[in-house]
């Protein structure tokens, strides 16, 4: 950029400039408006003689917090880019340029986006067509700013440096991502908790009435409580006894305090009995924490066995023999099925009489053993029910585990092990002093992928036990579809990210993940 | 020969050479990869021989054989005799068609010869055990692929699938392009973020997610299912930040030096060196798309002729609850498809998942 070039930029004052910082402005203070109107529809409701809480859900609940602050962000930095731009600096005009081409594309989709809808709703009417028509205008005047900056851009002062420039071009790639994950992630993550705060329900219609609730969701779902329960006693005083010998205890309801009937808590176990006392353990949402104790039980079980398993699969293929190649593709077929094919493949072979495959081996092993032949009804009962979940989960994935743990012991050079050898180590002092520590970050990242993906577990629950027995997200799913309790399967949602939260902590801190 | 440099700490017994030792070793592993792939194969062998019965096979007493048999009959003065399996005098055991029933002795005739007459077996026939013959149903597959309409659901997946698979690549790699490679503010911070969404569980975006897209009215269309992996997601571009780190960068500043931008670095320079990669991420991509069954089944509620066909397999399911052997040979060839391209694209797939060393 020479001097003279400069020179005649400041001589000819462009009406365009003007007009292109003029349109920046506008969306900068169009965005701040949007950001004020949120608050002062508040302020409003406020004065109005709503209470402060009242008052802050309902602006949780309208803007949230993610939208508000992007708006405040947005408004912000295009008014000062505007004043920048005006005052004919590059590296200004060529970030103006870029929200140019943005906000091309974002008005060319909008085009198409109200187009379709247009044609699928069939309206003769015109209006149908005015937005689209609208959004071809915008689109066009943005695309002639945007040819205008790139043609004139000789008017504009100051260098940008070649940093600067590759910076640019990678927020290009960044920015319509992240805005995204904005709207998948974060943003319901959001609406999901103050959703959680309200009894709204699914599928009522927009002018159904909305409460906020509080905590009183989380309440009912965590409700939990220990009581100790004294024998029912007979005229002489002492416990009564039934016809097996058994102590008779009255029902919890019957003999605890109001709150216990008021809330409707119901007993879930037994935890000690002590002669004439027990302990019991109720709760609230029966179901739900159930549900925990089911999906935690899965979660350690499957990952732990799949650990072990898949570090000596691992090893086994990492190893060479005949038919390597034929066995790693065939250890994987079980992860390739749909989980809803061999979900209903397992109830086959779990079937409650021997023509289930399981049932059929274990009454040959029986018979063969002289013992009288006794099927297990692996899907009726509630114990098993969970060690059949384990079965299938542990089938299934196992073999991705030997995959990702084959390829940390991939990265092992195996002349350490030739050390060991000739230092004369033997083959198990080598699997607990090398394998496993070098293995230990591939076994961190493989723990925490598949504890994230089996406390979320959803597939095979619903497939084969239906509303038997709930997972976590399946209990989230029945709440929802069957009961259409918005507010409430919201609470739930988020109780399970905090458990996953919480186990993400743990490895974190336990195991030294980082993100790196 | 010169004298044989013999290692004093290493063990080379006579009797126990190390090649022998080598041999034991791979024998052993050998019989542990066996067991491990029959353990894994054989619900898969149980699924195939269920899927090859009858109903009528299917429904018989307990102890029914797993393998696809018929109790054998045989036709003697036009009528059809149930043979058993008979033990003779002699020691041997013979298969014989009963055709007088009795409770101390029975009347066998011997198919092999019939002419001979009947022959009388003294004791009780229900202790004998039937013959089977062998009879697949091969027909159960046509049967199936015309119940379920196959090359539709075939057709669906695919579409779901390929151009998913198609977006994420494209986002994830130029995602994972400006993380690896370019110097931006804030940039470690952003990263977080990303990786942080991998926590997050479905069920907590799913309500608003739905709404959202009930809203732009695309709840009953594939594109809930196909256009969020336009914009990236952040498993893939985890992997593919990582391999693109380890890539050396004296390429990318050779070709910036001679003239070329950053998005022929990318496409010339970065894209050739990361196909294995590429290509895992691909099936990951490829692999979940074809066996997602939660999306599909809440956008595309009511509409058979969009569903996938995890969607569409478990439709059948309930709809034919008394027929496994058909849910058997719909779920068998449910999965054909992926298995071959899996085992097709194994090798380029298992060098990929080494190199970035981490899963999906």
């Amino acid at each position: 950029m020479d001097y003279s070039s400069t020179a005649r930029a400041r001589t000819s004052i462009s009406t365009q400039v003007y007009l292109i910082a003029g349109l920046m402005l506008l969306l900068g203070v169009g965005a701040l408006w949007l950001f004020v109107t949120g608050i002062t529809d508040a302020l409003m409701h406020r004065a109005a003689g709503a209470d402060f809480g009242a008052v802050l859900l309902r602006y949780l609940h309208v803007n949230g917090i993610i939208l508000p602050l992007i708006e405040l962000g947005l408004g912000l930095y295009l008014i000062r880019l505007a004043a920048r731009f005006l005052r004919r600096d590059l590296r200004a005009a060529m970030w103006v340029r870029q929200l140019l081409l943005w906000g091309v594309v974002a008005s060319t989709v909008f085009v198409v986006q109200a187009l379709g809808s247009a044609l699928a709703t069939q309206m003769a009417a015109t209006e149908a067509y005015m937005i689209p028509v609208i959004g071809v205008i915008l689109a066009l005047t943005l695309t002639y700013a945007y040819l205008w900056i790139g043609s004139n851009i000789e008017k504009f002062e100051g260098q940008e440096t070649l940093a600067e420039s590759s910076a640019r071009f990678a927020w290009n790639l960044l920015v319509p991502t992240l805005l995204v994950l904005v709207f998948v992630a974060l943003r319901p993550l959001e609406k999901t908790f103050i959703a959680s705060l309200t009894d709204q329900r699914f599928a009522a219609g927009a002018d159904a009435e909305v409460n906020f609730v509080g905590f009183d969701n989380y309440a009912k779902l965590l409700g939990v409580r220990w009581d100790l329960v004294q024998c029912t006693t007979d005229d002489t005083g002492a416990c009564a006894v039934d016809e097996s010998g058994a102590t008779v205890f009255p029902r919890a309801r019957d003999v605890l305090d109001e709150t216990y009937r008021d809330l409707r808590y119901r007993e879930i176990s037994t935890w000690l009995t002590l002669g004439g006392t027990k302990l019991i353990f109720s709760a609230r949402d029966t179901n739900f924490i159930g549900s925990i104790g089911n999906t935690l039980m899965f979660t350690v079980v499957s990952v732990t066995i799949e650990l072990i398993l898949g570090i000596f699969i691992a090893m086994v293929i990492n190893s060479k023999f005949p038919g390597r190649g034929l066995m790693r593709a065939a250890m994987l077929v079980p992860w390739a099925i749909p989980t809803v094919v061999s979900a209903k493949l397992w109830t086959v072979i779990l079937r409650d009489n021997s023509s289930g495959i399981l049932n059929a081996g274990i009454n040959l092993i029986q018979r063969t053993l002289g013992l009288p032949e006794e099927s297990i009804a692996w899907l009726a009962r509630p114990e098993t029910q969970i060690i059949a979940m384990i079965a299938i989960d542990v089938w299934k994935t196992t073999p991705f585990m030997a995959l990702i743990l084959l390829a940390g012991l991939q990265t092992i050079p195996a002349d350490i092990y030739e050390a060991a050898d000739v230092d004369g180590a033997n083959r198990i002092t080598q699997f607990l002093r090398l394998t496993i520590p070098l293995l230990r970050p591939t076994i961190a990242v493989a723990l925490v992928f598949r504890t994230l993906d089996a406390v979320r577990v959803f597939d095979v629950f619903q497939v084969v036990l239906a509303q038997k027995q709930y997972s976590m997200a399946t209990y989230n799913y029945y709440t929802l579809t069957n009961s259409q309790q918005l507010g409430y399967a919201s609470a739930v949602g988020v109780v399970i990210f905090v458990i996953i939260l919480l186990f993400t902590v743990a490895y974190v801190r336990i195991l030294g993940v980082s993100a790196e | 020969m010169a004298a044989v440099n013999v290692n004093p700490h290493i063990n080379t017994s006579p009797f126990f050479g190390a090649q022998l030792r080598k041999l034991a070793i791979g024998a052993s592993v050998t019989l542990f990869a066996t067991i491990i792939l029959i353990a894994y194969l054989l619900p898969l062998g149980n699924m195939t021989t269920i899927s090859l019965k009858s109903q009528q096979q299917l429904v018989g007493s307990t102890d029914t054989p797993i393998l696809p048999m018929s109790a054998k009959v045989f036709v003697y003065e036009d009528k059809e005799y149930e043979v058993f399996q008979v033990p003779m005098q002699d020691g041997t055991v013979k298969p014989l068609a009963l055709v007088r029933k009795g409770r101390q002795d029975s009347d066998f005739v011997d198919p092999d010869n019939p002419d001979a007459g009947l022959i009388n077996w003294q004791g009780s026939w229900r202790t004998l055990e039937p013959s089977f013959v062998f009879e697949p149903h091969f027909e159960n597959y046509p049967r199936a692929w015309e119940l379920l309409d196959f090359p539709l659901l075939f057709k669906n997946t695919l579409v779901i699938a390929l151009t998913g698979m198609i977006g994420t690549l494209v986002s994830s790699i130029c995602v994972a392009y400006a993380f690896a490679r370019f110097p931006i503010p804030g940039k470690n911070w952003l990263f977080l973020v990303l990786i942080g969404t991998i926590i997050l569980p479905s069920q907590v975006t799913l309500i608003p997610t739905y709404a959202f897209f009930a809203k732009i009215g695309w709840t009953g269309t594939q594109l809930p299912l196909i256009v969020p992996h336009f914009f990236a997601n952040a498993y893939n571009v985890f992997l593919l930040r990582q391999f693109f780190m380890t890539l050396p960068r004296e390429l990318d500043e050779a070709a910036l030096i001679d003239g070329a931008g950053p998005l022929r670095v990318l496409v010339s320079i970065i894209i050739p060196q990361a196909w294995p990669a590429i290509i895992s991420v691909g099936m990951f991509h490829f692999i979940f798309a074809w066996n997602d069954y939660f999306g599909p089944l809440i956008y595309l509620l009511g509409e058979p002729q969009l569903q996938p066909i995890s969607v569409g397999v478990q439709v059948f399911n309930f709809q034919y609850g008394p027929n496994p052997e058909l849910i058997q040979a719909t779920s068998l060839m449910a999965m054909v498809l992926p298995l071959l391209i899996f085992v097709f694209a194994q090798k380029i797939f298992m060098r990929g998942v080494v190199i970035t060393g981490v899963e999906k």
